[in-house]
């Protein structure tokens, strides 16, 4: 029983959500982009869900991120509300840790249309891109659901900003759906 | 003549240390026994605090880690709680309680997401479980 529970927390950990942005992204232009500021050659776009407790980790992540490459990246953070409810409800200490961040640009988004036109149905997913807006990284900054430290997304969107060898260019994202799924809508 | 002296003082002392030794055991079984107790509840507090509810979209539903705290370290707790109480001292016990504890600090790092802190549980409990010190001579070499 032991043994069972453990496996299936593990698993649980382990199981990636849904990502908009197919293998064959490299000419695809997020529309969520197009408001930055291109001051810096590397765009980054981060879609949250703000009650999530896995996007405390992948803010955590950012940060760690932001201080590594903060002169070379900026950050834009889409904060998903849904439609119908006040923007308290997106009020969260997770909202504020990352408004704190320096170079992200922290910004809501009702009913969650530019984070789903964005490719961006789950919490902690993000999008890299040149000044040209083209994508070269997408996927989660995150080792597990809700667990911080060292993990592939990271490294990767490092080693791109400072011009290395590109380890990955897309990684499972692990958090909360950003949008309801269809079996749960019907 | 003064060996068997020697080796009655010698075989007194050992009894001696073993009565020892055997209080500060059972002394360590009782504390576990609160500690898991106590590290149980802790545990369910974490998973309330840290991470209450999941979400899909704006669909909420109680977070998985709440389940784990309480029924996994319900049931972790369970079988060392037990062996304390029906059989205090034994080194059965005291190798579940061990396990048990090495599995009681995987489930609080898991809980609290891999927290670096989080890892000071196992620091704390080999503290601990240094009490359930045994004689150098127990020791035998694998063959």
């Amino acid at each position: 029983m032991v043994t069972f529970g453990f496996s299936f927390l593990t698993i649980y950990s382990l199981t990636a959500g849904p990502s908009g942005i197919d293998a064959s992204f490299a000419n695809y232009k997020p529309l969520a982009l197009e408001s930055l500021t291109y001051d810096r050659p590397w765009q980054l776009l981060i879609g949250i869900h703000p009650k999530c407790p896995c996007s405390n980790s992948s803010v955590a992540e950012l940060r760690k991120l932001m201080e590594l490459n903060s002169d070379r990246m900026r950050c834009r953070a889409l904060v998903f509300v849904p439609a119908f409810v006040p923007r308290d409800w997106a009020e969260t200490p997770c909202v504020a840790e990352l408004r704190s961040i320096p170079g992200v640009t922290t910004e809501f988004d009702y009913g969650g249309e530019e984070l789903l036109k964005a490719g961006i149905l789950t919490s902690g997913g993000t999008i890299l891109s040149d000044r040209n807006d083209l994508v070269v990284f997408h996927g989660g900054i995150t080792p597990s659901r809700g667990h911080e430290g060292p993990n592939l997304g990271s490294e990767s969107i490092t080693a791109i900003v400072e011009g290395r060898d590109t380890l990955a260019s897309a990684t499972p994202i692990f958090g909360c759906r950003i949008h309801v799924s269809k079996s749960r809508s019907k | 003549m003064t060996l068997p002296l020697v080796a009655k003082s010698d075989a007194r002392v050992s009894k001696v240390f073993d009565e020892y030794l055997q209080g500060i055991q059972l002394l360590t079984d009782r504390v576990f026994a609160w500690l898991f107790v106590g590290q149980w509840v802790f545990a369910v507090l974490c998973a309330i605090l840290i991470s209450p509810l999941t979400w899909n979209g704006m669909e909420d539903s109680i977070h998985i880690h709440v389940w784990a705290a309480s029924f996994l370290g319900g049931t972790l707790i369970s079988l060392p709680i037990a062996l304390i109480l029906w059989i205090p001292g034994s080194l059965l016990t005291r190798i579940v309680v061990a396990s048990t504890q090495v599995m009681f600090s995987g489930l609080i790092i898991h809980l609290m997401g891999g927290r670096i802190e989080a890892h000071f549980h196992i620091f704390g409990s080999l503290a601990i479980l240094a009490f359930y010190a045994i004689r150098a001579s127990s020791f035998r070499p694998l063959r």
